[in-house]
């Protein structure tokens, strides 16, 4: 056993062997770093402890806890289902004519997949020291390629015909589609607790992007793969990035001394 | 925790008994200042009060409550930085406040770690102040076992290091 096998024990977490503690008992080095690493002794003194019990106790109430992890992810998918279907009524549900029966299957079915990650990485963000099994990096790289991938077989035109007059309306749709619904999401968001305000902006904001995405994919009829990349796509990007910076402004001045009982000693 | 949830005064008042130590050390080895420490988690304890919805009966309460005293720790410093740009230079330095602190060689892992980059000493605080273990850890900071585990290792060879550099 080396020092090296020790430290590597350490940050394993294993339980030291036999061997290893007789290296440690005879390696000054490891000894040292056994004994620095031992938790101090805690030193808060009582009369805190009790300030802290009479300042909870002051305002206790009971509270009703938040759904668990899979219903709170069964809300956000059901929201995103009925916004989208709502907010194409009016609009007119006119895509789906353009696609087969199994075109319109891999597409609103790769849709609802990634609603169904995106509702998940959200309630992962809004509960403290929930286990995240996402990465928001990662999901939102692999939407924004597998949308733009699935739009080169479907959306067969890849004329740049009116590219842009017939662009910013759907852009502008989507976006105003993304923002509805995030500001819908955000009142559930907000009965959560941010660890990390940004990612979750960003999460929530994509969420809201792929929202706007889908209310295009149900209602604008124009077959053409450029558009859905550029136009469609570039909604979703927006929101994202619209979700970041609200998350940004919530990091920097979220945090800010709204307890006045803190000074209080 | 689910009695602090039912406004069980008991309950409550021996869940602060209990967490508030932990925390208390947690905060101490990142502030390495006494009254600091303090102030930090009255903040905490205000910030669980106002999310103790959050907790999921069944789920792991030690987690939780780390992954609030990070959030903590991060406004804490972000408010102190804003504090600092907002201070005027003077030449004159002021007295010293009544409250000593404590000696920084009182808490020697706080005084080893100081020099550790901030995600390493984190960490390292966790796994031994909080006794948290890897999967906990990793929870809290919303990383994976791996990333955790790389962590621990890195801080490790770091305080070798320092250790065989000290007189």
């Amino acid at each position: 056993v080396k020092c090296d096998d020790f430290t590597a024990l350490l940050a394993g977490g294993d339980p030291l062997s036999q061997s290893v503690k007789e290296h440690v008992a005879s390696c000054a080095a490891c000894r040292l770093m056994m004994e620095s690493l031992k938790a101090p002794e805690a030193e808060l003194r009582p009369d805190q402890v009790k300030r802290l019990q009479h300042l909870v106790m002051s305002s206790l109430q009971p509270v009703r806890p938040l759904p668990s992890e899979n219903s709170l992810m069964l809300i956000f998918l059901a929201g995103f289902v009925v916004f989208c279907l709502l907010a194409t009524v009016p609009l007119h549900f006119r895509a789906y004519r353009v696609l087969t029966v199994y075109q319109n299957l891999a597409y609103y079915g790769l849709l609802l997949v990634l609603a169904a990650a995106f509702s998940r990485a959200v309630v992962e963000r809004m509960i403290p020291g929930a286990m995240r099994r996402i990465n928001t990096a990662a999901l939102v790289t692999f939407t924004l390629l597998s949308l733009a991938l699935i739009s080169i077989p479907l959306f067969v035109n890849f004329g740049l015909n009116r590219f842009v007059q017939s662009g910013i309306p759907c852009l502008r749709l989507g976006i105003v589609c993304a923002g509805l619904s995030g500001a819908l999401a955000s009142l559930l968001v907000r009965r959560g607790f941010l660890t990390s305000p940004i990612e979750t902006g960003t999460t929530a904001g994509f969420f809201a992007g792929l929202a706007g995405f889908t209310v295009l994919a149900l209602h604008c009829p124009i077959k053409n793969a450029l558009h859905v990349m550029a136009w469609h796509l570039g909604a979703m990007v927006a929101s994202g990035i619209g979700g970041a910076i609200a998350g940004l402004a919530l990091d920097c001045f979220g945090g800010r001394d709204d307890h006045p009982s803190i000074t209080q000693r | 925790m689910q009695g602090y949830q039912r406004a069980d005064r008991d309950a409550t008042a021996m869940l602060i008994s209990a967490l508030s130590p932990a925390i208390f050390q947690f905060f101490l080895g990142e502030v390495r200042d006494h009254a600091r420490a303090e102030d930090l988690l009255q903040d905490f304890w205000l910030r669980v009060h106002k999310a103790r919805h959050t907790f999921q009966c069944g789920k792991p309460l030690l987690p939780w409550a780390y992954a609030i005293a990070r959030r903590v720790r991060v406004d804490q410093y972000r408010r102190t930085r804003r504090v600092m740009q907002h201070e005027l230079q003077s030449d004159e330095l002021p007295d010293m406040a009544s409250e000593e602190p404590i000696p920084i060689e009182q808490n020697k892992l706080a005084d080893l770690l100081k020099d550790l980059p901030s995600a390493q000493r984190e960490t390292v605080l966790l796994l031994k102040c909080g006794g948290l273990s890897l999967q906990e850890v990793a929870r809290t900071t919303g990383v994976s076992v791996g990333a955790v585990k790389q962590r621990a290792f890195r801080a490790y060879e770091a305080l070798r290091k320092a250790l065989g550099a000290a007189p």
